[in-house]
């Protein structure tokens, strides 16, 4: 927007940026001087602050590898070995000077590559051989190492170690290793060697020195923290220093003033006295012992240090061997499921080409007779030494006998009954024909009376018909024929029930198919 | 450059809060010595300085000569802080962008090139003024005033302290 002004009588009023910029150099200058102040605090402790950083991050950086180192030996199945590996590790930096930082990680980049820990040795051997001898870094040689063992031979070219082509492009991991350790076999132990691999050991020494001050004071500021937290330990800490720093100013008065004095150099000799029966030696003594405590182990002897080591070593070999034989008779467990399940299915085989039993289904299904067919049925279980089948027919023996006794109950009162009608039938005839004279009232009135005590036997064993739901139907002459109303009994419920009972009988073993059907 | 006071600003904001009344009064004579001003530079709008400028269409700003004129005006209540961290008690303004143009076309900073298209603002009439005060419009009727509003703006600011002064009982 086109903004033309003719300003009267202005007034500088300040810029709203100066305000800004003003406030935060008033900011700044405060933050500066606080920062100054805070400065000159801390640089007094800086050293000894400077010192113990670098050990609790040595040690940090030391454990956080053998945890990474540890683990990848799990992932490749060698968490066996772990021990075995450390010892190794440890050993080596003895030997060549080269610290466990650098080793751990081309240990685990070749175990990474190969999966194997005696390879992974050989390789670790040679890539430092290589790495002495060419001057590179021993991570560089030991990923060139462990490509070579993916097939990739381009990284080891480039190391300069001389290898022909030829020789790397045969792809022979062992022709390509063989030249390697004729080139540099025992460059490593050579470069350990001298002034430069004193030096290096002596830098392996010292940070082995931190690490384990690194280590010691975490512990030591854990147990001082407890329960109040870091603040505590804090405080606690700045409390000893003091102490302790008021104590040391106080010694070199002393040794000061006693060196003064003829014959004053006694104090070498009184301080390890004093280190040995004062506090400062029961002290030590009692920060060793803590540590031997916290680490799980008591002090230990190099020979007691041996024979636990072999223990060990015997431990591991008795549980290999556990391990073994566990795999062992797991394998023969599995093989016997296999053929029990292969036995079954010959069986089962076997009973589709048995001619007798063909036989006997091709009876039973012919046959219409219940009895038969329960003959038939016991002589399968038989055959097929079916328990369950012969159980059924058992019960099922059983239950028509049970039912064939209520028959002959039933048939017995009818008769019963039928003989008490018969005579009383026989007492009216009588009545009639030989009494002549007798009035026909008085011969009603017996009838009646008669009839009147027959009846309600008839009625009862009606009822006890209907009861049944049954009617039997002794015409015949013969074996009695059994006819049951299923009034309200539909089709699908007789289904269902001819259903249930085929599923019994499958249940129990018993299939409605003879043996060969389709 | 506008002449500077001290205290302009906090006089108002006094005026305004303890005296409103006399605030009020002193603006209104602000406005009075402005409006004669403004007047004239109204009278130097002309119905079209172009013959083209007129006709619609384009993005360029149509000149409209009410427009213009219902654009010139003034302002009696301090601005807000310009780059520089200063504040105007009153001003006279050209708001139309139309208006704008044809205040300050042919206007260059000194050392800047030339227009390219110098016929267009020589067709407008000569620039009054000095430096970046120049113009056709306000900075014309301005610099005919000759710094009589200016004067008269500031006795009455200041006599309005000396009122306010003497109502709260100091001084």
């Amino acid at each position: 927007m086109a903004n033309v002004v003719i300003d009267i009588a202005a007034e500088y009023t300040g810029n709203k940026a100066f305000k800004q910029a003003e406030t935060a150099t008033q900011k700044l200058e405060k933050s500066v001087a606080k920062l100054g102040k805070q400065l000159a605090g801390v640089f007094a402790a800086s050293k000894l602050y400077a010192f113990g950083k670098q050990s609790v991050k040595a040690f940090a950086a030391d454990e956080k590898a053998a945890r990474s180192l540890a683990l990848a030996l799990a992932n490749t199945g060698n968490a066996f070995a772990s021990i075995e590996v450390e010892k190794f590790i440890g050993d080596l930096q003895r030997a060549t000077g080269v610290l466990d930082d650098n080793l751990r990680p081309a240990f685990r980049t070749l175990l990474t590559a190969t999966g194997d820990v005696k390879k992974s040795q050989d390789g670790l051997a040679l890539a430092l051989d290589i790495a002495a001898g060419t001057g590179k870094d021993l991570g560089a040689v030991s990923m060139a190492l462990a490509k070579a063992y993916g097939g990739q031979t381009t990284a080891l070219s480039r190391l300069g170690a001389g290898l022909s082509k030829a020789t790397l492009a045969s792809g022979d991991l062992d022709l390509i290793t063989g030249e390697l350790t004729k080139k540099f076999s025992g460059q490593a132990l050579a470069a350990a060697e001298g002034y430069a691999g004193s030096m290096a050991k002596l830098a392996v020494a010292s940070e082995n020195a931190k690490e384990i001050i690194g280590k010691d004071l975490l512990d030591a500021m854990q147990r001082i923290a407890g329960q109040d937290g870091i603040g505590g330990a804090t405080t606690a800490m700045e409390g000893f220093a003091t102490q302790i720093g008021n104590v040391i100013t106080g010694i070199s008065v002393l040794a000061v003033k006693l060196k003064e004095i003829p014959g004053g150099n006694f104090l070498t000799d009184f301080l390890k006295a004093g280190a040995q029966f004062s506090g400062l030696g029961a002290l030590s003594k009692l920060g060793s012992s803590s540590k031997a405590r916290s680490a799980g182990t008591p002090a230990q002897s190099p020979g007691q240090r041996k024979a636990i080591d072999k223990a060990n070593a015997d431990a591991l070999k008795l549980q290999k061997t556990k391990n073994t034989l566990s795999k062992i008779d797991n394998d023969n467990t599995t093989r016997k499921l296999t053929l029990t399940a292969d036995q079954l299915a010959l069986l089962e085989l076997e009973k589709k080409f048995d001619v007798e039993r063909v036989g006997l289904y091709a009876a039973l299904n012919e046959s219409t007779d219940a009895e038969t067919k329960m003959r038939l049925l016991s002589l399968i279980a038989i055959k097929d030494q079916n328990e369950a089948l012969a159980g059924m027919i058992k019960k099922a023996t059983e239950t028509g006998d049970a039912f064939g006794s209520l028959i002959e109950v039933i048939r017995a009162s009818i008769r019963a009954m039928l003989d008490k009608i018969a005579a009383d039938v026989s007492q009216l005839q009588a009545l009639t024909s030989g009494g002549v004279n007798t009035p026909v009232d008085q011969q009603r009135s017996i009838i009646r009376e008669k009839l009147n005590l027959a009846m309600p036997d008839i009625s009862a064993l009606q009822n006890r018909l209907s009861m049944n739901n049954a009617s039997i139907n002794t015409s015949s002459g013969g074996s009695p024929t059994y006819i049951i109303n299923a009034q309200g009994i539909g089709d699908q419920q007789i289904a269902a029930v001819v259903q249930g009972a085929i599923q019994d009988l499958n249940r129990y073993g018993n299939s409605t198919t003879y043996a060969g059907a389709i | 450059m506008p002449a500077t006071v001290k205290g302009g600003v906090e006089l108002r904001k006094a005026l305004r809060n303890f005296a409103p009344e006399l605030g009020k009064e002193t603006q209104k004579e602000i406005a009075s010595v402005l409006k004669p001003v403004v007047k004239e530079a109204r009278g130097f709008v002309t119905t079209s300085p172009l013959s083209n400028w007129a006709r619609e269409g384009g993005k360029f700003p149509v000149f409209n000569a009410s427009i213009v004129k219902r654009g010139i005006g003034y302002k009696t209540t301090p601005s807000k802080p310009n780059r520089r961290g200063f504040t105007a008690l009153a001003q006279i303004r050209n708001r139309s962008a139309a208006g704008a143009i044809y205040e300050t076309a042919g206007r260059r900073a000194p050392g800047t090139k030339p227009s390219s298209r110098p016929n267009f603002a020589q067709a407008m009439g000569p620039l009054t003024g000095s430096g970046k005060e120049r113009g056709r419009l306000i900075y014309k009727a301005w610099e005919n005033d000759k710094g009589n509003a200016t004067k008269a703006v500031l006795k009455a600011i200041d006599n309005a302290g000396k009122t306010f002064n003497r109502m709260v009982g100091t001084r």
